[in-house]
């Protein structure tokens, strides 16, 4: 439907009453109408590289959230894409962050209000792994400084897959560095859109704009749940070591013991115990920037 | 000679010809069509060298975190040539506090913290003017669901100008009532106007419809200075009294826009 009025909205646009200068645009120069622009509708649409039936590996250097509030990554991503068809294609892609850490100004209102995100709409992106398609609806040329031609696609593609999450428990500080607690695997789910600017053959350069959606719940950190986290800051209250908590399987307290860079990591403790004790869930849109290269074989 | 090589070398012969006939045609066709490819998709059906531009158009901040802005502006250009023009863009924004930043300001007023700094970024842009260089290095077309062909322009701005802004604290009560946390009111937040320098930078397409408009989407940032308190005592400023003194180096904001609008070349 939308599509639909979009190409009646050009077409209407397009079919006005021809000029002078579009008559003498008609006039065939080597066989063809050179110097009529519109004539590129057919040239436009004829693709020197096809794409079916070949692999592509894309590796994008960055991939960087665009949208953080609560949050911020800073991440690398690469995927394996297979072109079933011409605009139709598979996609692998595993994405890695880098970086990921609560936002300044989570911090900044921690440090001023004493206030910050509810723990799942601040809860962080690891990796994730995803499985989806690509489609590639629109294809076109474009000349650069009346230059270089270059043929590009846009991209649209969506995935599902899962992902790794922590949550940041204590703050960089005079006290000791950043501290996070895993939260474990979460559903992930991607929407994109880019281009694909294509170099001969071989080679490509891509700018996507990617949704990365997950859903986030945080009733587990480093796999202790709330009545862990209370047995472990009883011991702590008592004066025992973290360790000698009884927890359920799957509770990691190593986690908790011992010191990171002088901080004293069973100080987690209560501030992991704080996130549980308080169940939110939310769904997080993570949008972020990728530019990448690939190669076509 | 045997008749056999002969007939052997002159089969080659003929098999050498038929391939270089074939590969010098193909070479040709190869030529010809790149040439006409090369000259198809550079001519330019919408020529704007020489014209008058205005241009209306609504942006939307992208990332709201303790404001919100709806841009309201309208652009008037000339085209030096294909490539390169000059425009002057004046807005106004439809600007105010974010559901989080009346949230933090209510949370606040109940706490008993009795110095605080303000916060940084809360500065709202009302009006602006900027005059820019536009660079559209790029003309392209594309097939539009392979019906209909657009023709687009993708550009980079860069520009300055003035602004006048807006501010109000979330943590700067100056009529506090109330004896004790929970119970506290605020009769009104410090507010602050000023005028500024204003930077923005803008990367866009535009799709033209027809020799006399094209559609515009961009992505715009706009860059000023920020400024705020420090050092603010609760009770002093609830009473009505000056208190805080200026962040030593507040930094910048970045107000990001997603814009779309459209261009009459006149």
């Amino acid at each position: 439907m939308i599509g639909s009025v979009i190409i009646s909205f050009f077409s209407v646009v397009a079919n006005q009453a021809p000029t002078p200068a579009q008559e003498d645009s008609q006039a065939l120069v080597s066989g063809a109408p050179l110097d009529n622009p519109n004539v590129a509708v057919h040239v436009v649409e004829r693709k020197p590289f096809a794409d079916r039936g070949r692999h592509e590996l894309v590796l994008y250097p960055a991939a960087i959230q665009v949208n953080g509030k609560f949050t911020q990554h800073f991440g690398s991503a690469a995927s394996y894409v297979y072109h079933l068809h011409e605009n139709f294609a598979l996609q692998l892609m595993g994405q890695y962050n880098w970086h990921s850490a609560e936002s300044s100004f989570n911090q900044e209102l921690v440090d001023k209000v004493r206030e910050e995100a509810q723990a799942a709409t601040s809860l962080l992106l690891v990796w994730a792994l995803q499985a989806g398609v690509e489609v590639t609806p629109i294809y076109g040329k474009f000349a650069f400084l009346e230059g270089s031609l270059a043929h590009f696609s846009l991209v649209i593609s969506a995935g599902v897959g899962v992902g790794s999450t922590r949550h940041q428990l204590h703050h960089e500080d005079v006290s000791g560095p950043s501290t996070f607690g895993d939260t474990g695997l979460r559903f992930v789910g991607s929407v994109g859109v880019g281009f694909r600017v294509q170099f001969g053959d071989r080679f490509a350069l891509r700018l996507e704009v990617r949704d990365l959606a997950y859903t986030a719940r945080v009733d587990k950190v480093n796999g202790c749940n709330s009545a862990d986290l209370t047995a472990m800051n009883s011991q702590i209250e008592q004066g025992h070591p973290v360790t000698s908590a009884q927890v359920s399987s799957g509770c990691s307290v190593s986690s908790f013991s011992g010191t990171n860079n002088g901080y004293n990591l069973s100080d987690d403790v209560p501030l992991a115990l704080n996130l549980v004790s308080t169940p939110s869930s939310d769904v997080l849109n993570n949008l972020g920037f990728y530019a990448g290269v690939s190669v076509l074989f | 000679m045997p008749a056999s090589a002969t007939r052997f070398f002159r089969i080659a012969a003929a098999f050498h010809t038929t391939v270089a006939a074939a590969l010098l045609l193909t070479s040709t066709r190869s030529a010809a069509e790149e040439l006409l490819e090369r000259v198809v998709v550079r001519n330019r059906l919408y020529g704007v060298a020489g014209r008058f531009e205005i241009s209306p158009g609504v942006g939307f901040s992208l990332v709201d975190r303790l404001t919100k802005h709806i841009n309201l502006t309208v652009g008037l250009g000339y085209h030096f040539s294909d490539s390169w023009s000059l425009e002057l863009r004046a807005g106004y924004a439809l600007s105010g506090h974010t559901a989080l930043a009346d949230q933090v300001a209510a949370d606040f007023l109940q706490k008993n913290i009795q110095l605080v700094d303000d916060f940084t970024s809360l500065w709202e842009m009302k009006g602006s003017a900027v005059l820019g260089v536009r660079w559209s290095p790029i003309y392209g077309k594309i097939s539009l669901l392979a019906e209909v062909p657009v023709h687009f322009q993708t550009y980079l701005w860069l520009g300055g100008g003035a602004g006048s802004f807006h501010r109000q604290s979330v943590v700067y009560c100056q009529q506090l009532s109330g004896t004790r946390p929970g119970d506290y009111q605020c009769g009104g937040w410090l507010t602050e106007n000023k005028i500024g320098a204003l930077g923005s930078a803008a990367i866009g397409f535009r799709f033209f419809t027809h020799p006399g408009g094209a559609l515009v989407v961009e992505l715009r940032d706009y860059l000023f200075a920020d400024s705020y308190l420090t050092g603010i005592q609760k009770q002093v400023a609830g009473s009505g009294g000056q208190t805080g003194v200026p962040a030593s180096s507040p930094g910048l904001i970045n107000l990001v826009l997603l814009d779309v609008g459209y261009a009459f070349f006149l």
